[in-house]
């Protein structure tokens, strides 16, 4: 079990009158391989919750526990530097927290943070470059304030992965970024799960991205965790989806309007091939049966 | 994100909220000259009540004026204390610390210490009074206007008001930036709770140099929004709200000199009444200047 | 109402830093027209927002507003007040920080008498739908909110193009609905003319005309007919609109269906 959350909740200016609860009674477990989507409209508590498994917010006391590969983040004297290797941290629009003169300084931030040596920061940092899909030779010694915006976010994830985290967060790693950009940083968080984060936690308010690459996805909604399912089940679910106006991926809202019109096909469909194949086959058919009805 | 309760607007309809901006202004200058000739706890009582009666009619909840009080709370706290160490005692007034050399605590040094501080806390009651009941706008076009006659010597008073409102407009977005800034570096492990300065004020380029580069996109995305909506500084600019003087404002000005006339009185008790002679003497009638009242 | 001619536009000109961000454009927007610009991030598009108002003058070719041309300075509030352009990001276009005093900042600048001013205040925040928020102040706001602020502030100069300069890019799904909402009810409403810049090819079905931007040049212009183009608008780094991307791969397995589809609905009627 990789991140274990129990009874969690957490409110804002406790007793004054701008007390506001983000977070009630929040019960999750996220474990080692997966790929855990976190969706909810602005304000649902999403980020407050991240905010927590990282300890950027500290956990309130007698409000619930949170246990990250062993480390209970609800003790006083927390090991941040070791909690922080096992947990990356990526914020919407990460680019804009790039500060240092040369992109391979900025990506080793972390690293010395970590206090390790000199040999150990650089072969990360080249690690991490390589990894976020940027030529490490060619980048380097360039200002990362004068590299393109797609570069700059992969440049500001690698300066998360150079502390070699073994959980990945991201909040909505693809905002803002056009149609090829969105696609780019999709695969690129696939390859790192591959390769060196084996847990990914992604929120994200795309639903056909995060039913493309989640395992299981958590609604939030006012605070709470309302359902964890597969994607497949949870775009199934409709009520869910309509109490919560939660939109469908698009493939899932096809293939809806197509049952709804009397098409024999699984609600749950999110994916756009799998689809495709579905409605093929069903017109061939279709064109059997009249070629049949004509022979007859 | 914390609220920012110093100098901000709550909005309402009360008789201070429609009153003219620029008399507002001439009011707080008046009063806050005023707490200045005060120098005696009943007199500081009398005005108390005068301002929370204020706050009352500005209709402006009750914990929001404290809260912005709450944040000078330390100041005042730390001048008296500092006074009250310090100030030494009245010529032949005998120290309450006896024969110590240090502290060396006198009587006439703490009702000092006390008028100092109820002084701020007066001062900071009546500014944040206004600030809760005039816009920044209002506020500001006020002040371009008290100080258009320095148009004359070519003084840019436009734009120093504009200058000014947009500053106000944006603390509330850098408050947040910083913010969201300082969690993305804390999660890259940085360190800002060095006890060294030095060491502080490295740490923190990691936050001032992003919120630098952001506010300079800040600005020139401004400054295209302004260009935008037709801006050529102030020659041909007219406004929403004018302003106008009406029987209200005279009304509030007239309260305030009554009763600005009567701190004068009370204070240099020019027509000789006896009981202001007598008040004079005693330790919450009378001034901290005085010989030291024999009454405890 | 609009016409590009031959539009070249370069950043840091003279430097050798300098960077080619349109090339020879050439494209007319025109009255109560629908236009959707569309193309990938740094292909041009926002150049060409700036262009259009004056806020940037071409150093090769001319921008012509209403028969006035961008880089005549005696005419450029005509022209601002002809052409007004929506930001990407809503909080970098607040001046005020109370909403109707934000709004209040255009008619200011026109000089406009103190009733006017109000009139097209309250107009503006009706038209946006935000009226009960007039005195309140933009930051409790959501994204969606905070843009519509932005388009009424816009409107109160009562401009007869509108254009939104990837307006909805920051913006989550249930604000982005809002804006374009709010967009389309003006078209209708008052006739604008609207330039929508975009790279979200799904706002771009309604549009009446698709102009296409790659490296600064227009390589497609047309109906909605460039939205079943996959393979071009792949090709420069867009992705065709669901429906239409679906209906060209259902073509090629040999499903038989009719050439116009860019919408679900239509999409279903054609498969059933």
């Amino acid at each position: 079990m990789s991140i274990i959350i129990k009874n969690l909740s957490y409110t804002y200016n406790p007793k004054s009158i701008f007390e506001k609860v983000a977070l009630k009674n929040i019960n999750l477990q996220i474990e080692n391989g997966d790929f855990f989507g976190i969706i909810g409209h602005t304000g649902s508590g999403k980020s407050t919750l991240i905010n927590h498994l990282n300890a950027l917010t500290r956990i309130q006391k007698g409000s619930g526990e949170i246990i990250i590969q062993g480390i209970d983040l609800t003790q006083k004297k927390l090991d941040f530097r070791r909690l922080r290797s096992e947990v990356g941290m990526v914020f919407q629009y990460p680019e804009y927290q790039l500060f240092d003169e040369t992109v391979a300084k900025d990506v080793g931030f972390g690293a010395r943070n970590l206090k390790l040596d000199k040999k150990e920061i650089e072969w990360r940092v080249k690690e991490a470059i390589e990894l976020v899909g940027l030529n490490y030779e060619e980048i380097k010694d360039r200002s990362p304030f004068e590299i393109s915006g797609g570069q700059k976010r992969r440049a500001a994830i690698a300066g998360v992965l150079a502390m070699r985290p073994k959980i990945l967060i991201l909040d909505e790693p693809t905002a803002g970024l056009d149609p090829r950009g969105k696609k780019e940083i999709l695969d690129l968080v696939q390859n790192i799960k591959e390769k060196m984060c084996r847990t990914i936690v992604m929120i994200s308010h795309n639903m056909d991205e995060i039913a493309r690459v989640a395992n299981k996805i958590a609604v939030m909604h006012k605070g709470e965790i309302v359902c964890v399912k597969p994607p497949k089940e949870l775009f199934s679910e409709r009520e869910i989806l309509k109490k919560y106006n939660i939109s469908m991926p698009q493939a899932t809202l096809l293939a809806n309007e197509l049952a709804d019109k009397g098409f024999e096909i699984d609600r749950g469909i999110v994916d756009e091939e799998e689809l495709i194949e579905k409605i093929t086959n069903y017109s061939g058919q279709i064109a059997n049966d009249e070629e049949i009805n004509l022979n007859l | 994100m914390k609220a920012v309760s110093f100098g901000q607007y709550y909005p309402s309809d009360s008789i201070l909220h429609r009153l003219d901006a620029r008399m507002k202004l001439l009011l707080v200058v008046l009063y806050i000259t005023m707490i200045f000739f005060v120098q005696s706890y009943i007199v500081f009582f009398a005005i108390l009540i005068f301002a929370f009666a204020l706050v009352l009619i500005s209709k402006v909840p009750f914990l929001k004026v404290l809260r912005s009080v709450r944040m000078i709370m330390f100041l005042m706290i730390f001048m008296f204390i500092i006074t009250t160490l310090f100030r030494g005692g009245n010529v032949g007034e005998v120290a309450l610390t006896g024969d110590l050399r240090f502290p060396s605590i006198y009587l006439s040094g703490i009702i000092h210490a006390s008028h100092m501080a109820l002084r701020i806390f007066c001062l900071v009651l009546g500014t944040s009074l206004l600030t809760f009941t005039t816009t920044p706008v209002e506020l500001t076009d006020a002040i371009e206007r008290a100080f258009s006659p320095l148009k004359l010597i070519r003084f840019p008073v436009h734009e120093m008001a504009l200058i000014m409102s947009i500053a106000l407009r944006l603390i509330p977005t850098l408050m947040e930036e910083t913010g969201k800034i300082i969690n993305a570096q804390k999660a890259r492990g940085a360190e800002f709770e060095s006890r060294n300065i030095f060491k502080k004020a490295k740490a923190m380029l990691p936050v001032l140099i992003p919120l630098f580069v952001s506010s300079f996109r800040r600005a020139e995305d401004l400054a295209n929004a302004m260009d935008s909506r037709c801006y050529r500084g102030s020659e041909g600019r007219t406004r929403l709200k004018q302003m106008r003087y009406r029987l209200k404002d005279l009304i509030a000005l007239l309260v305030v000199v009554a009763i600005f006339f009567a701190v004068l009185v009370f204070r240099y008790n020019f027509f000789d009444f006896e009981f202001i002679t007598y008040l004079g003497e005693t330790w919450w009638g009378g001034s901290s200047d005085l010989p030291p009242p024999s009454i405890i | 109402m609009i016409e590009f001619k031959n539009v070249s536009y370069y950043y840091n000109a003279g430097t050798p830093e300098q960077v080619r961000a349109t090339k020879k454009l050439s494209f007319t927007i025109g009255e109560g027209e629908f236009v959707a610009l569309v193309g990938h991030n740094g292909s041009g598009k926002s150049t060409v927002a700036r262009l259009m108002n004056g806020l940037l003058i071409p150093q090769r070719g001319e921008v012509i507003v209403d028969g006035n041309l961008t880089s005549d300075n005696k005419k450029i509030f005509d022209i601002r007040k002809t052409v007004g352009v929506v930001f990407q990001n809503p909080d970098n276009q607040m001046i005020a920080s109370i909403i109707e005093d934000d709004i209040a900042f255009g008619p200011e600048n026109l000089g406009l008498p103190p009733e006017e001013i109000r009139k097209r205040v309250d107009w503006a925040l009706e038209s946006v739908g935000m009226s009960e928020h007039k005195r309140g102040t933009p930051f409790r706001l959501s994204g969606g909110q905070k843009q519509r602020i932005a388009i009424a502030g816009i409107l109160a100069i009562k401009p007869r193009v509108l254009v939104l300069d990837e307006s909805t890019a920051m913006l989550d799904p249930v604000g982005r609905e809002e804006v374009l909402k709010t967009v389309m009810e003006l078209k209708e409403k008052e006739g604008m003319s609207i330039v929508l810049i975009t790279h979200f090819m799904e706002e771009a079905i309604k549009a009446d005309r698709i102009i296409a931007l790659d490296k600064g040049e227009k390589v497609l212009e047309g109906g909605r007919e460039i939205l079943s183009m996959s393979n071009e608008l792949d090709r420069i780094g867009l992705d065709a609109p669901f429906a239409a991307r679906v209906a060209g791969k259902l073509r090629e397995k040999g499903v038989s269906l009719a050439d116009n589809i860019y919408e679900i609905e239509e999409l279903v009627r054609n498969i059933m």
